[in-house]
């Protein structure tokens, strides 16, 4: 369904791209003039993406606004474009948060590497919009590849004092996880060809394309390992925060979404490919995405800077998201979409925070910190709203997402769910130690300068009218995922029920 | 005039808004509207009071719905509110009181540079109470419930910038937040027994569902449990609220009186459906109910700060709340919740009033003799201490004297729960009159300095305290005629099927064996911190041991710093910094020492430079596609 015959999606997709040439043409030293013309595109960029929602039918079953064209005929690789109700959450999230991102560098830009922050960030932009709305496998694994590159160019020329270590760390990582997913890939084409079938990579096909069950193991564990390093899943997650402690504070905000790439990978390719090895592993891989919750909440109980926290946070609820993901019910799987939302916007809120904070003190360590609330009220006021939406505060978003993940998993592993309110607690021991050690406590005498600017005010107001706004009227966001999360659910069910028809044929024949 | 029960939530939700925008550029005003609108909530509140008498006793049961909050397949859970004679005299305490404590502090809190802040919090406390007591699905009430525990953090931790009022804080909202998980658990599994999360499905369909006794009535009552024990600072998660004191006088109020605190009781209350079905838990309640008031009441004889007194009062008093719901008197547990919320109320304003006058100064060794000096302090202190004692006459006797009776007496009380009752009675007593005779009589010991500059309260502070003062005389006579106030509450619990445990007319022997121990406690203080005071030095010295005991709380809160905070850094410790940066790291380290070894050979790569590599896979990345596109398979 095409907007009046208007391919929406390639534009959406390719728009940053575009616009991030004539950056090529900048003088280096002209950052006004690149951080205006990059602010522009990212606004044109968002608001282009809003038309989305005027188009989007909720009730509608299968991909919206597809777009398909032969790429490579003779091997069946297609440009294949296509969103639902999860891809247009995570599209509209991105191209806002990149918007936010780019107001919220704004000082931070400001340096002779302006070109190189502003191009890879417009880059990172296509990437990740891409890989949202990409249906064919090679197409997915393109985007995939370009999303990561210009992810690690960003953090090696703009990053911190030790963006060499923590790039290089990010790039073995990843390109560990790129090599399987393409071998996984490349597997399945060969089983269904090796079924007489003629070549494609088009995911609903080859999703329907019957795997033997020892083969779906491996070849899911291909692409379930490249996406658990993305998420990152427990015990893969040590580039996060050293990657997310060098990137640029600003940055951060988009680059969060490459997280919530890898948890859309499960949801979109792992599971509907291989619904029985994914049935088969889950109680396996939601009991580690428990064991990243408690890890990541203690690990970041002890750290002692305000960005380490939030980079260890954030590895906590990736958690409950993968916990989510992998009950195989509406409203597990529901509130962790929600949940991905969440998190891009109250870890969006909380890296500009900390952010503004170090474009006042140079440093986010709470060693340097303290008093901050006092100092400066507004910011204070803001970071407080955001740590509460972090924390999962009923009212604000955090929480729809996390109650509806705790049912869902109360429904199929109590045990889980138990384990997963323990979480709960842990977030609020380290968000409120946090919040005490950087905010609360006697001004630290070295904080110098004024409350926040009406600039970076502008820059929060929308994260917290959103965090507002989800949290006492999600309806919109719920009602467009209802029937999405039913179809992936759909490819695990059809799986579940099996062995139950398999059962009553036999009481039938006997 | 039941439908004005929106305006009960919208008043404080402009006041709350206002001081949000306004509070930081016309503090005074602020203040002013923040008091307001309580006020006019607390009108609205009679208004919802008057319309629901208006109704057939059986028939006061209203419900409002705004929209649907959370729909998520088969689960809806809609904006919803419950009229009831529950929540009309839940409304009426938290607003009547809330509003008092509004004005009393627009001239506390004075001089205080934070005046704006104090009342956008105070406001968003208040409406978060009444969204707690309104809800009529339990995952709004969660809405409610963390909401008053956000406030109480906020204003714990109102001066942030002492480390001491900061950790208070914290230690508030963490200790609420297992309550917190306990309440999302006990959501989950309601809702997976009832398919609904609303009040009047599941209480009127709890009794076919569920099995007495049966494991998952038990489940689910003891989760609420835990969300109740957090909240309400029963054993063994009370540690929070003494600490709460770091706050500025007023919000303790509050917290002791009208909002936070009753919560766990209203809770227990509210789901008396399901708590009667599960006798197990009915007794733990009761239980912890008695043991939390005994042990309270022996820690309060020894505290030294006045407002530390008053906060293990606080947890001793609701103490005997759960001790009434425990043993099924529900009418009777809110009929001293609302008694308490008097007195407390007003004990707190009183104190406040004496650590206003005396610049700060809480600690009541340096005190005494005051009585002269603070008259009004003076007057309402004592009549408020005559009502949490339980003095005949006072507010506090009439429901405490229920609760006693109906721990021996009714059919889940036993004799050793009176007897507890009853001994806490007297120690009630006793301690509450030791911190008035500290505080207001005997030689003073107040600091010369200070003494000179006493700050006399002005008369938005005094006018809360005599209203007060009048309330914890009266406030026990709504019972008559013929116990008025149980009969108006009852229908909220018969509705459900469930017959609260009353008492009907005093028990003789019961009334006047608490009316001697009652006299005996105040006679014991007498002697002991009026007569001489010297007595209770040599008493201290002679029960060292006992004393150091009880002012190191038995050693409960140490323990928990010891165990449960070292054991969260310990694991954090290992976590991040062993497995991380050790093993896991170690890992992939050495994975890339190797790669680097390989790579010796090959100049190029050898660069170090992760742009090299970034630009390696992806040109690996284009030949795989391109190679595949000319038909290489």
């Amino acid at each position: 369904m095409n907007l009046s015959g208007i391919p929406i999606l390639t534009l959406i997709v390719f728009l940053p791209l575009v616009g991030a040439i004539p950056i090529l043409f900048f003088r280096r030293t002209d950052t006004l003039l690149i951080r205006t013309w990059t602010l522009l595109v990212s606004l044109a960029e968002f608001v282009l993406s809003l038309s989305l929602i005027l188009g989007f039918d909720p009730g509608a079953t299968g991909p919206q606004f597809v777009e398909r064209a032969p790429w490579v005929p003779t091997l069946g690789i297609q440009y294949y474009l296509g969103a639902d109700g999860i891809s247009l959450a995570m599209v509209l999230l991105t191209t806002f948060l990149t918007f936010i991102a780019v107001i919220g560098s704004w000082g931070a830009m400001d340096t002779e590497r302006c070109k190189e922050y502003a191009g890879f960030l417009l880059l990172l932009e296509t990437g990740v919009l891409g890989s949202f709305v990409a249906l064919d496998l090679v197409l997915f694994f393109a985007f995939w590849e370009a999303m990561l590159v210009p992810a690690y160019l960003l953090v090696g020329t703009c990053g911190g004092r030790r963006r060499i270590y923590a790039a290089y760390k990010f790039f073995l990582y990843t390109a560990v996880g790129s090599l399987l997913m393409l071998v996984g890939i490349l597997g399945v084409y060969a089983i269904h060809i090796q079924q007489g079938n003629p070549p494609t990579f088009d995911l609903q096909t080859l999703a329907a394309t019957p795997i033997p069950a020892n083969l779906q193991v491996w070849a899911f564990l291909a692409f379930a390992l490249a996406f658990a390093i993305k998420v990152p899943i427990w015990p893969l997650h040590t580039w996060l925060p050293d990657l997310y402690s060098e990137t640029p504070l600003g940055a951060l905000v988009l680059v969060t979404m490459l997280v919530k790439v890898g948890a859309y990978g499960f949801i979109r390719f792992a599971i509907p490919l291989f619904p029985e090895a994914a049935v088969t592993l889950a109680p396996i891989i939601a009991a580690l995405g428990l064991v990243g919750i408690l890890y990541a909440g203690v690990s970041a109980f002890v750290q002692r800077d305000f960005v380490m926290v939030i980079a260890y946070s954030s590895i906590a609820h990736l958690g409950f998201i993968v916990l989510g993901i992998f009950e195989f019910n509406h409203q597990a799987l529901e509130g962790a979409v929600v949940q991905m939302v969440n998190h891009g916007i109250s870890a969006g809120a909380l890296f500009l925070i900390a952010g503004m904070i170090y474009a006042r003190t140079k440093s986010t360590s709470f060693d340097a910190l303290g008093g901050v609330a006092a100092k400066w009220p507004v910011l204070g006021g803001f970071g407080l709203v955001a740590m509460l939406s972090s924390v999962g505060l009923p009212g604000l978003n955090g929480f729809v997402g996390e109650f509806l993940i705790v049912y869902g998993t109360f429904i199929a592993r109590q045990g889980y769910a138990v384990v997963a309110a323990l979480g709960i607690i842990v977030a609020a021991v380290y968000l409120l130690t946090m919040f005490q050690r950087a905010m609360h406590g006697p001004i630290v005498p070295t904080l110098s300068g004024p409350d926040l600017s009406l600039r970076e005010v502008a820059t929060l107001i929308p994260l917290v009218a959103l965090m507002v706004a989800i949290g006492l009227y999600p309806a919109p966001l719920l009602n467009s995922l209802e029937t999405s999360v039913d179809q992936v659910n759909g490819h695990v069910q059809t799986v579940e029920a099996a062995p139950s028809a398999h059962v009553a044929l036999v009481r039938e024949g006997r | 005039m039941v439908n004005n029960v929106w305006l009960v939530l919208l008043f404080p939700l402009i006041g709350f808004v206002w001081c949000l925008l306004f509070g930081r550029l016309w503090p005074r005003l602020s203040g002013w509207i923040a008091s307001l609108t309580i006020g006019l909530a607390f009108v609205a509140a009679v208004s919802v009071l008057i319309g629901l008498l208006a109704l057939e006793p059986g028939d006061r049961i209203r419900i409002g719905t705004l929209y649907t909050w959370i729909g998520s397949g088969s689960v809806s859970v809609p904006l919803g509110i419950l009229v009831d004679p529950l929540s009309t005299v839940m409304i009426l305490v938290v607003t009547g009181v809330s509003f008092v404590i509004h004005v009393y502090a627009t001239g506390y809190m004075h001089d205080d540079p934070g005046y704006g802040r104090f009342f956008c919090y105070m406001n968003l406390f208040v409406l978060s109470m009444l969204v707690l007591v309104l809800s009529d699905n339990f995952l709004l009430l969660m809405v409610g419930w963390a909401g008053v525990g956000l406030c109480s953090y906020l204003l714990i931790a109102f001066w942030f910038e002492k480390p001491e009022a900061a950790a208070a804080g914290v230690k508030a909202f963490v200790v609420n937040a297992i309550g917190d998980a306990g309440l999302i658990l006990a959501s989950s599994l309601i809702l997976l027994t009832f398919k609904s999360l609303d009040y009047v499905t599941v209480f009127t369909s709890a009794k076919e569902t569920l099995a007495v006794g049966g494991g998952t009535v038990t489940a689910i009552t003891l989760l609420l449990l835990v969300a109740a024990v957090a909240k309400s600072a029963q054993l063994p998660l009370y540690v929070w609220l003494p600490d709460a004191m770091a706050g500025p006088t007023p919000v303790s109020a509050l917290i002791h009186a009208a909002t936070m605190v009753t919560a766990g009781v209203y809770l227990i209350a509210r789901a008396s459906p399901l708590f009667t079905l599960a006798p197990f838990t009915m007794g733990l309640i009761a239980w912890i109910g008695a043991i939390t008031a005994l042990f309270a009441a022996t820690i309060g004889l020894v505290k030294p700060n006045i407002k530390r007194v008053l906060a293990y009062s606080t947890v001793s008093q609701l103490g005997y709340m759960f001790l009434a719901v425990g043993v099924g008197g529900f009418a009777a547990g809110i009929f001293h919740l609302m008694a308490h919320a008097f007195f407390k109320a007003l004990l707190f304003l009183a104190a406040g009033a004496v650590i206003h006058a005396l610049a700060g100064e809480e600690d009541m060794r340096k005190m005494g003799g005051l009585w002269k000096k603070l008259p009004f302090a003076y007057w309402t202190f004592l009549a408020a201490t005559l009502a949490i004692s339980g003095f005949p006459g006072f507010s506090g006797f009439f429901s405490k004297d229920e609760i006693i009776s109906l721990a021996f007496t009714s059919d889940r009380g036993n004799v050793a729960l009176g007897i507890i009752a009853l001994v806490t009675a007297g120690l009630t007593a006793v301690y509450m009159f030791r911190a008035f005779f500290m505080t207001f009589h005997g030689e003073s010991r107040v600091d010369e300095h200070v003494a000179e500059h006493l700050h006399r309260p002005g008369l938005a502070m005094v006018a809360p305290l005599v209203v007060l003062g009048v309330l914890s005389v009266i406030g026990g006579y709504v019972q008559f005629p013929g116990g008025g106030f149980t009969s108006f509450l009852t229908p909220a619990f018969t509705y459900f099927g469930v017959t609260p445990a009353t008492e009907s007319g005093l028990n003789p022997t019961i009334s006047g064996l608490s009316v001697v121990v009652v006299l005996l406690g105040i006679v014991i203080a007498w002697a002991i911190w009026y007569r001489n005071p010297k007595t209770a030095t040599s008493l201290g010295k002679s029960f060292g041991p006992v004393r150091a005991a009880l002012l190191n709380d038995y050693g409960v809160d140490a323990l928990y710093s010891l165990v449960v905070v070292g054991a969260v850094r310990g694991l954090g410790n290992v976590c991040s910094g062993l497995v991380d940066a050790l093993v896991l790291d170690g890992i992939v380290d050495g994975v890339a020492e190797s790669v680097r070894g390989i790579s010796v050979g090959v100049a190029r790569l050898e660069s170090g430079y992760v742009r090299t590599y970034a630009v390696a896979i992806l040109t690996g990345a284009i030949v795989i596609i391109a190679f595949m596109a000319r038909g290489g398979v």
